[in-house]
């Protein structure tokens, strides 16, 4: 199968495009990043003020959805109001986390030449693709959104 | 495989790939061994349809992403409202090729 896999890599004309390589995923996520850099100056509190809250679901529907208050439990985050962030959202503390490591890791990755963000990105999506880890997954999403509709309506 | 057998499985098939790849596909398919025909069939494809349908309704969750197995993708348009609702109106227009890719990948790992 591997072997399989590495002769048609080789001979498809556009394989590079279409696997999730080095070269797309890294700077994919520098340019999420930077846009999630870019939010949290221009807004300080998504729920008010803008005409635009970033939330197609609230736009057109004006329900939550799951990750309604990342901004916020974000922002709280990065000042060390580790409750306060848990309370807008837990999501918040996994992206400010993701947002201080990942540009370190991809920086260590691209100096030291190798690929171990890749790596660890693709054994998370892998263990997320197995029942147990989805349905855990799913459900605490779930849970999270009920619970944003519960707060924020 | 035989002739008979790529052209049937290209013309039942042929809208879950790639159109630039097809010629290369059936180029691959016709070298196969004749005992992967059996496994193509077992193939469960994605339909590039279903996957606009759910990028259009549900598209800011990272449904359509979660749909075609990627699923760090859809984590990420989860967690982020769809890339500030920007990468999920991108997703619009990009999710039916990725499909189509996805669909490519995943047949080529098993011929």
């Amino acid at each position: 199968m591997l072997h399989a896999r590495r002769t048609w890599f080789a001979l498809c004309p556009s394989s590079k495009k279409m696997s999730l390589n080095r070269g797309r995923l890294y700077p994919l996520l520098l340019l999420l990043i930077a846009c999630g850099y870019v939010w949290l100056s221009v807004s300080n509190d998504s729920s008010g003020g803008f005409g635009w809250n970033g939330c197609l679901t609230r736009y057109f529907f004006h329900i939550p959805c799951p990750s309604c208050g990342t901004t916020r439990a974000v922002h709280a985050a990065f000042h060390g109001e580790w409750l306060e962030s848990l309370y807008f959202n837990p999501f918040g503390i996994l992206l400010a986390a993701m947002m201080v490591v990942v540009p370190m890791w991809i920086l260590i990755d691209v100096l030291t030449g190798s690929a171990t963000l890749l790596k660890a990105y693709r054994f998370i999506e892998r263990k997320l693709q197995s029942w147990p880890y989805a349905v855990a997954g799913i459900l605490a999403i779930l849970t999270n959104w009920i619970w944003n509709l519960v707060k924020y309506t | 495989m035989e002739q008979q057998k790529v052209d049937m499985f290209m013309m039942m098939n042929n809208k879950f790939f790639p159109e630039s790849q097809i010629p290369f596909i059936r180029e691959r398919l016709l070298a196969a061994d004749e005992n992967r025909a059996n496994m193509l069939h077992a193939i469960q494809f994605k339909d590039p349809t279903i996957s606009l349908i759910l990028s259009l309704l549900i598209g800011g969750w990272g449904i359509d992403r979660f749909y075609i197995g990627d699923t760090g993708l859809g984590i990420g348009k989860l967690v982020t409202c769809g890339g500030f609702g920007i990468w999920a109106i991108i997703d619009w227009f990009l999710i039916m090729n990725a499909t189509r890719e996805k669909n490519l990948v995943r047949l080529m790992s098993i011929i």
